[in-house]
């Protein structure tokens, strides 16, 4: 209560250095020593972003009072998911709310230019009497003596915090953008402290001739236990969601009501992340899959089957689906609801459902496996593989051991090779029992395959018909098999890796 | 107590402002400071040109050594009359152009110089320089500062620094040109014509890596609070700062001044007490003794110490021998391994697998089907990587690349080679992943056994 109300006030003061002393006489002393800026904020954060009360602190420690110096430079680094962005975007709005600060946040994506990234950073961090003009900065330079501008104004009152997200990028931007970035605060007098966001260790900024120091904050992985307290904090919404979606149908709602428990709700996510774990820690990725996959575990409690206590029979209903929801994790695949309907909720995605549902003709599918052929065996062997009378082969020491293959030296583990038409012709021919004329509709199927990206062009996409274009094949070993079952025809009988 | 409290808030502020906006106090470097301020002061008072390079690593402490020359030369008068102070950054002053506008305007002559045409940049220097010998009979003397001064070497013909070494050279202008650097070889980069016209000096600052004495002797300076006599005792030195009239130069603007503050005696004493003992204490000798192991420079301390500073708190009023050890912890860590351990056990068998293959083929590259069917091999007979999709399988390699623990071979080959050819070389020592290994919470007892034996 206490400390609302003390915020109340800071923030319709409009904190600044001058404006501090006035403030202090009007309160108490004890109630101005009991929190400080820094622990403001912290209190503000930590009950919307749990599990990160150490970075939190770290953060409020070295820029959570916007009258001390601020480090020139922050470095935060972790993997996606684990709340750089989120934690520093509310970190920065609290510092401008309570504190005055001027603050920027920017995605060093967007900014495919370094004009574009400086004239960005200013006109977020102008102050309000200037907005009119937009402020113009070409170059560095007139960046860096912008700001100067505005320390010769205001002072040393204001402070400003910048944000930059994806600060990887910056490596690819001009060579003076990182240096100066981290040099800010010395070039520019004022106080002010430039904040990187990246997944990588700061370690693989280093130039050839080194940057200045910087602090750098590791967000670590939220461990096991973590995630399913931060998922867990969803129950409440999940659940006012699904009272809402049964809000009609009085039956189910009143199972639902009685069923939905935050200890039913923790049984499902164990279950859940048992599945999922391993492959996957992203935490906004499994809240997303978690949140789709409670419906199908809540339904035979909705029809009165299963028992909401009987976790093991849930559990047997439950594992199939999620298996194959695993299948489909960082996809998306999302389908308008009205087609969710009618299949099931969740659809195996492999190779073999992808090779059932394309309709190729007949030729098309033998030209496919002629053109996976071309690229994956080498040119002089096509006469032993595919002429009835080739010969007898003398056996060699050195053919013996240059047969004598590992996985990783097959061609189909190196990648395709391109090759010319009249060669996926001549393999066409010699694959295809029957006979069929050259006709200009044969040759159309190629330019679909193309089309479908089953076949891509390596070289001379403009002189198809000088012969020397050259394609690739950029269907997997796995594909190309199914369809060779499809016609009858042993893909793996012709491929040299597999002699 | 609320005194106390307020006390500590306002030593904490104080040493943040002294470790970040005291640009010029320099500890040692005796020689090469006198050294600088003779060049310098000969330029003022004699009107002899010079041109002279400070070379040094990091974070040596270059810019404060001509900052606190600077600040010395304030006290002369004929200096602060005589002498103009053009100061240009690498960084900033991206080509010849840019740099000369800026010289024209840190010399004030930007009404001169408007509407004139020049034929050359040569003829543009000389007359700035001209200018500012009408009047006098005496022409007053420029210094040129040149920050990054290897950056300058990438300029086309090098004309900035032809112009101004040419003019060092002959008698026109007393000018003198300071180039500062951390590139040893900065003299190869010049050009025959601009290194011929370079008269050779340099002045190199090295911290030397034997005086843990000194280092420790700066700890106790960065972190005690010196007595109210003291800190006015420096106040006229900062006092002369606003002589320094340069619109680029902005160390003076706001640099840290002692005056403002004006602290209990009491709470002083008992500050400086606890923490001369603390750091007397053999843990903390231990941690500084690593530190100075890792860095030597004066910019990675201060860096160090203010994030003790920082800590600091009513409920915690003094830096603690455990805060030291665990914040130098963190130093000691390899970020490497925290991200190696924020993976998912499939990333981590990816990793696994990547190792097995470096170890076997001597470090050849690899692709994400090579990868995949030595990880395929591992899950047909593991218990917990049964039924991963190969869709998976490859995001989860793509994770790795997005946190460059694995790096594509080229980068112009993308878009030509789908993704599951392309080439990568791994970014991590066996030493590292084996230690994520052990690190790694609640990792299957099967996948630490794989990665101890590619033999299946």
């Amino acid at each position: 209560m206490i400390a609302a109300h003390y915020r109340l006030h800071a923030g319709a003061i409009g904190y600044s250095a001058g404006k501090y002393s006035h403030f202090c006489a009007l309160y108490p002393r004890q109630l101005f020593v009991s929190k400080s800026q820094m622990e403001n904020i912290c209190a503000a954060l930590e009950p919307l972003f749990p599990c990160r009360e150490g970075a939190i602190k770290t953060l409020g420690e070295l820029i959570g009072d916007s009258r001390e110096d601020y480090p020139s430079a922050l470095y935060l680094f972790g993997h996606s998911g684990t709340g750089k962005t989120a934690l520093t975007r509310t970190f920065l709005r609290e510092c401008s709310r309570q504190q005055g600060v001027r603050i920027a946040q920017l995605n060093a994506i967007e900014c495919y230019t370094t004009k574009i990234m400086l004239e960005n950073m200013l006109d977020t961090l102008a102050p309000r009497q200037c907005t009119e003009e937009s402020v113009r900065a070409d170059n560095m330079l007139e960046f860096v003596e912008q700001l100067r501008r505005w320390h010769d104004q205001g002072g040393r009152s204001q402070s400003f915090l910048i944000a930059v997200d994806n600060a990887e990028r910056l490596r690819d931007m001009d060579a003076n953008v990182l240096p100066v970035l981290l040099r800010l605060q010395q070039l520019t007098s004022l106080n002010l402290c430039v904040i990187l966001l990246s997944q990588i260790p700061f370690e693989k900024f280093y130039n050839k001739t080194g940057l200045t120091e910087v602090i750098s904050i590791h967000l670590a992985q939220y461990n096991k236990a973590e995630t399913q307290r931060i998922l867990g904090s969803d129950f409440f919404q999940v659940r006012g969601h699904l009272l809402e979606q049964f809000s009609k149908d009085v039956q189910r709602l009143a199972i639902c009501e009685a069923a939905l428990t935050e200890d039913f709700y923790s049984n499902y996510l164990n279950l859940f992340l048992s599945v999922f774990y391993k492959a996957c820690r992203d935490v906004p990725e499994l809240q997303l899959t978690a949140r789709k996959c409670f419906s199908i575990y809540l339904e035979p409690v909705l029809d009165g089957t299963v028992e909401s206590t009987d976790v093991s029979r849930l559990w047997r209903h439950i594992a199939g689906p999620l298996r194959s929801a695993l299948t489909q994790i960082y996809m998306r695949t999302e389908k308008p609801p009205e087609e969710q309907e009618g299949s099931a909720p969740i659809e195996d995605q492999s190779v073999r459902k992808l090779a059932q549902s394309l309709e190729l003709p007949y030729y098309a599918k033998y030209l496919l496996i002629a053109a996976f052929l071309a690229s994956h065996n080498s040119a002089n062997q096509d006469k032993r593989l595919f002429v009835k009378h080739h010969g007898k082969q003398r056996k060699r020491m050195q053919t013996v051991n240059a047969r004598a293959k590992t996985t990783e030296k097959m061609s189909t583990t190196l990648g395709p090779k391109s090759f010319t038409i009249d060669r996926l012709l001549a393999i066409f021919y010699a694959i295809l029992e029957e006979k069929v004329g050259l006709t200009c509709n044969l040759l159309s199927q190629i330019s679909t395959l193309v089309h479908l990206k089953l076949l891509s062009f390596v070289s001379g996409e403009q002189n198809i018909m000088d012969g020397s274009a050259r394609l690739q094949c950029t269907v997997g070993l796995e594909f190309v098999l199914y369809i060779g079952k499809v016609v009858g025809f042993n893909v793996r009988q012709y491929l040299c890796d597999f002699m | 107590m609320p005194e106390d409290a307020q006390e500590l808030r306002k030593a904490r502020r104080f040493l943040k402002e002294r470790l970040q906006r005291d640009y010029t106090t320099l500890r040692g470097y005796k020689e090469e400071r006198s050294n600088v301020r003779q060049l310098l002061q000969r330029t003022a008072e004699m009107g002899e040109s010079n041109s002279l390079l400070l070379i040094g690593p990091r974070g040596a402490g270059k810019t404060t050594l001509i900052n606190a020359v600077l600040t010395d030369l304030l006290v002369n008068r004929s200096f602060v009359d005589n002498t103009l102070i053009v100061h240009l950054d690498g960084n900033l002053h991206t080509d010849d152009r840019i740099a000369l506008k800026s010289i024209t305007v840190q010399m004030r002559l930007e009404n001169a110089a408007d509407g004139k045409v020049f034929g050359s940049f040569a003829e543009n220097l000389a007359f700035l320089l001209q200018c500012l010998k009408a009047g006098d009979k005496k022409s007053k003397s420029v210094v040129f500062i040149l920050e990054e001064f290897d950056l300058f070497c990438t300029h086309h013909n090098q004309t900035l620094l032809y112009n101004l070494f040419d003019v060092s050279q002959s008698a026109q202008a007393p000018i003198c040109v300071l180039g500062v650097t951390c590139r040893l070889d900065v003299i190869e980069l010049l050009e025959k014509r601009v290194k011929s016209r370079f008269s050779h000096r340099q002045v190199f600052l090295f911290p030397s890596a034997d005086q843990f004495e000194a280092y420790t002797k700066l700890c106790q300076e960065l972190l005690l609070i010196p007595s109210n006599s003291e800190l006015k005792a420096s106040a006229d030195r900062i006092d002369s700062l606003h002589l320094l009239k340069s619109e680029a130069l902005n160390f003076n603007r706001n640099h840290f001044d002692g005056v403002e503050y004006e602290f209990d005696n009491k709470f002083v004493e008992n500050w400086n007490k606890h923490h001369a003992k603390m750091l007397k204490s053999s843990q903390a000798q231990k941690t500084f003794q690593m530190l100075y192991d890792f860095d030597i420079s004066e910019a990675f301390l201060k860096n160090f110490i203010f994030r003790l500073v920082a800590q600091l708190k009513p409920d915690a009023p003094h830096i603690t021998v455990d805060q030291l050890t665990a914040l130098s912890a963190q130093y000691e860590g390899d970020d490497k391994i925290d991200m190696l351990c924020g993976l998912s056990v499939l990333e981590l068998c990816l990793i696994i697998a990547i190792k097995h293959h470096s170890e076997i083929y001597d470090r050849d590259p690899f692709n994400f089907e090579i990868v995949f069917a030595r990880f395929s091999k591992f899950a047909k007979i593991s218990t917990t990587m049964q039924s991963v999709e190969r869709s998976i399988v490859l995001k989860a390699f793509e994770h790795l690349r997005i946190g460059e623990l694995i790096m594509p071979l080229s980068n112009s080959g993308v878009g030509k080679v789908q993704k599951e050819f392309e080439m990568h070389k791994m970014a991590l020592t066996y030493g590292q992943i084996q230690q994520a290994v052990q690190r790694y919470q609640a990792l299957p007892t099967e996948v630490a056994q794989w990665a101890q034996s590619s033999l299946i």
